[in-house]
């Protein structure tokens, strides 16, 4: 099948460049993983839900140097109507030297560097549905934004210790979120226990939470932390803690860096990316039973 | 027995709104690198019912001559509730399109339930590497000879535009071959024109001298090929309806005063390519715009202007094929100053012409937007 | 023969308008362009696949300053040069 046409009627009609036909003038400003966004083209009931849902992200005032996405509309008449029973929701995702689109349900969009990363979302969703699309939107230009600004979006558990964050990593099932609410119990804060951002900083890597919704919504969403280990993660009989190589490594966060990991054109840069956030972390490899006491462990041993 | 050319010449002097372009969106599915629209407009489009609105309002002045524009007006998310409502209300419906969506289902609707008297679509090269390099969209010329055949065969009348320019000048010969295959009739433009908000790179693309040469030759060749194959014409030529160009009138074009453009934000416009603010359709209806804006009362002084001071380039005026909006456009607003590329064009198509050593009547051009 | 009691229609490919003292119609298929006068722009408009030619005539006779039967010669005449030109069709 080629590009768009699992969502769409006329994958011909794909925009090519960012124009079209606002909602509404409303906009939203949003502060994802370190990075401004300035959402514009909104109706006002779009912007309200949104400001909602995001909630604690909405930075106010636009900044200066934001990522802007505009939002246009799009006839409901170009979207297939898809069966959804049974089926495992994958965007269709396509790439160029200075362009990536997206097709979705019920929306399309497109991000282009010209040469400062910019998008555009094209929908068919009115307000109830439109935070979903927006949301699946933004985890695209976040993940391709911190890949571009030398850092990574992880499909990860982001837990807070002492101060400090680590990313466990794990095979979908591998029991992230479980692990989250273990470590929840255990006095840990976690940013979030689904999606996570890597950021460089003059020091190291750090960590944030993104606004994507996973099982936990942690009350501390915008603090960023110094990233202290990256962890593969999975269930066992016991608690038990391995080391974990470099090389590993970088292979598990390529497998859990969405959108960017399946890009040809920008596989080289995440590659580097990853090797350095890898560098500068400790790796280790968990294996956690359904108990207390992980973290006395994780402690122990990874301070050690 | 009054010809279709005196109706026209009526139009303009009357003031007689006759052909309306929409631009219904800038959204467009190819991203061609000299393109005109300026993505930068901000503004609030207009409704599907601010459109029917105007539709009947158009219909109501009589006019005639709806032609959709964009960007690309297919996707337009009303684009066929608005076809269709056109067609109800008996325009004759222009489509200017880039043809890439133009297949199956899509192809078949437009002709059912819009019944364009005509789709007008854009040939940017004779092979894929210059066509996809203009529009930047690889595959898009394939998919046009595809989708032209597909037209053609569902009997939908098709035209070609084409805008010489630097990258195709050497094609234009086997971009003409190409539309005489497909028994499409094809159009040049020899002016690459600025961008709407006045930004200058799309000239980067202006074809050289010699390319525009080679194509008035190219022109008067398949001129006389065409004559001579035809053999001796009848005495009155039916002719498109825009096409005809009015007689003996005091106004240099009937941008304004017989026809006139709109922005997908609602922004009127004499012409599509005289951007002068005349009205906005969220503030006022198009009627109380037409009898009303005093932009376009301007306008209209300023095309019999025009007519005047070309008369004292004599013979040349009519090479030209000066635009108005064109001059204002390069000239930072003064749609009198006479510009390189009408002068240039005159100078050229002088020179052909004397090579030929026949001197035609007039040259019938209109511009490829 | 069209006469008083011929009901017509227009072709489906007809557009037309009204610009008095004249009416511009363009064929969609053929395609071309006619200039009607002012009469046979009126009665074209008319048109309808239901009224006979005789109650087109009492619609569009207020128009006009002149007798009945003048118009109603010019009037045929001119809807029988539109069917010859197959602008307008004989429904019944
Ligand atoms: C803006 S397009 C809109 C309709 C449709 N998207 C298309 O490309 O045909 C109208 C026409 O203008 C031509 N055009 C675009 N930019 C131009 C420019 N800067 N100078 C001259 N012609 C231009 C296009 O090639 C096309 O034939
Ligand atoms: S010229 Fe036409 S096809 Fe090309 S980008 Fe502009 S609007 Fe689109």
């Amino acid at each position: 099948m080629s590009f768009g046409e699992r969502f769409l009627i006329h994958p011909d009609l794909f925009p090519a460049r960012l124009s079209g036909e606002s909602w509404g003038d409303a906009r939203l400003n949003l502060e994802i993983a370190g990075t401004s966004h300035a959402i514009e083209g909104l109706t006002d009931g779009q912007a309200a839900s949104m400001a909602e849902r995001f909630a604690g992200f909405d930075s106010g005032v636009p900044a200066k140097d934001a990522v802007r996405s505009r939002v246009f509309r799009m006839a409901p008449e170009e979207f297939r109507a898809i069966d959804t029973r049974g089926w495992n929701y994958d965007l269709d995702q396509d790439a160029g030297e200075t362009w990536v689109r997206i097709a979705g349900m019920r929306f399309v969009a497109r991000l282009a560097w010209r040469p400062d990363l910019e998008g555009a979302l094209w929908t068919a969703a009115s307000d109830v549905d439109f935070p979903g699309v927006l949301e699946n939107y933004l985890r695209v230009l976040a993940a391709y934004g911190l890949a571009a600004a030398g850092g990574a979006l992880l499909h990860s558990a982001g837990i807070v210790d002492d101060g400090e964050a680590s990313l466990f990593v794990g095979v979908s099932g591998a029991g992230k979120s479980t692990f989250s609410r273990l470590s929840l119990d255990e006095g840990r804060q976690v940013l979030s226990d689904d999606l996570n951002a890597l950021r460089p900083t003059t020091a190291g890597f750090e960590a944030l939470a993104v606004p994507f919704a996973g099982d936990i919504r942690s009350e501390a969403r915008t603090g960023a932390r110094p990233l202290r280990a990256i962890v593969r993660l999975r269930q066992g009989p016991e608690h038990r803690l391995a080391e974990l190589r470099p090389a590993a490594a970088v292979a598990l966060l390529a497998s859990c860096a969405p959108y960017v990991n399946r890009d040809p054109f920008r596989a080289e840069r995440l590659m580097t990316n990853l090797a350095s956030i890898v560098a500068g972390a400790e790796l280790r490899e968990l294996a956690f039973a359904l108990r207390p006491g992980v973290w006395s462990l994780m402690g122990r041993e990874v301070r050690a | 027995m009054t010809t279709f050319s005196a109706v026209m010449a009526r139009t303009w002097r009357e003031n007689q709104l006759f052909s309306v372009l929409v631009e219904l969106t800038y959204r467009c599915n190819l991203d061609c690198v000299f393109c005109y629209n300026d993505l930068g407009l901000r503004g609030t489009p207009l409704s599907k019912a601010q459109y029917l609105k105007l539709l009947d309002d158009l219909q109501a002045m009589q006019v005639m001559n709806l032609i959709l524009s964009g960007g690309e007006p297919l996707a337009h998310p009303d684009f066929f509730a608005i076809g269709a409502a056109a067609r109800e209300r008996g325009f004759v419906v222009r489509i200017k399109s880039n043809g890439h969506a133009l297949s199956g289902v899509l192809a078949r609707r437009l002709r059912d339930e819009v019944d364009p008297y005509i789709v007008e679509i854009s040939l940017h090269g004779a092979r894929p590497e210059t066509h996809d390099r203009q529009t930047r969209v690889p595959g898009s010329f394939e998919r046009l000879l595809e989708n032209l055949r597909g037209l053609r065969a569902l009997g939908q009348r098709v035209k070609l535009n084409s805008t010489l320019t630097g990258w195709n000048e050497g094609e234009a010969r086997a971009m003409f071959a190409i539309a005489d295959d497909l028994g499409i009739p094809l159009q040049f433009d020899p002016e690459v024109t600025p961008r709407d908000d006045g930004d200058r790179s799309p000239l980067s693309l202006t074809a050289s001298r010699e390319g525009i040469r080679d194509l008035f030759r190219l022109e008067f060749e398949r001129g006389d090929a065409a004559e001579a194959a035809a053999g001796p014409r009848p005495v009155e030529v039916a002719r498109q309806a825009d096409d005809a160009v009015p007689v003996s009138t005091s106004k240099h074009c009937g941008a304004g005063s017989s026809s006139i453009a709109i922005d997908p934000f609602g922004n009127v416009y004499p012409c599509v390519q005289w951007r002068v603010a005349s009205g906005n359709l969220h503030e006022a209806s198009i009627q109380e715009i037409w009898s009303g804006s005093a932009a376009l009362a301007k306008v209209r002084q300023q095309t019999e202007e025009v007519k005047g001071k070309l008369a004292g380039f004599g013979k040349d005026a009519g090479l030209m094929n000066f635009c108005p909006g064109l001059a204002a456009s390069r000239s930072g607003g003064d749609p009198l100053a006479v510009y390189d590329g009408a002068t240039q064009r005159a100078a050229i198509l002088g020179e052909v012409q004397a090579e030929r050593k026949v001197i035609p009547l007039r040259v019938l051009e209109t511009s490829s937007r | 023969m069209i006469g008083v009691d011929t009901v017509l229609r227009r072709a489906k490919d007809v557009r037309h308008r009204l610009l008095p003292p004249e009416a511009v119609v363009i064929r969609q298929t053929v395609p071309e362009v006619l200039v009607l006068n002012d009469v046979a722009g009126e009665l074209l408009e008319r048109v309808d696949a239901r009224t006979p030619v005789s109650g087109l005539l009492d619609q569009v006779a207020p128009l006009y300053d002149v007798d009945r039967a003048t118009l109603e010669a010019d009037a045929l005449r001119f809807l029988t040069e539109l069917a010859e030109a197959g602008i307008v069709e004989v429904v019944a």
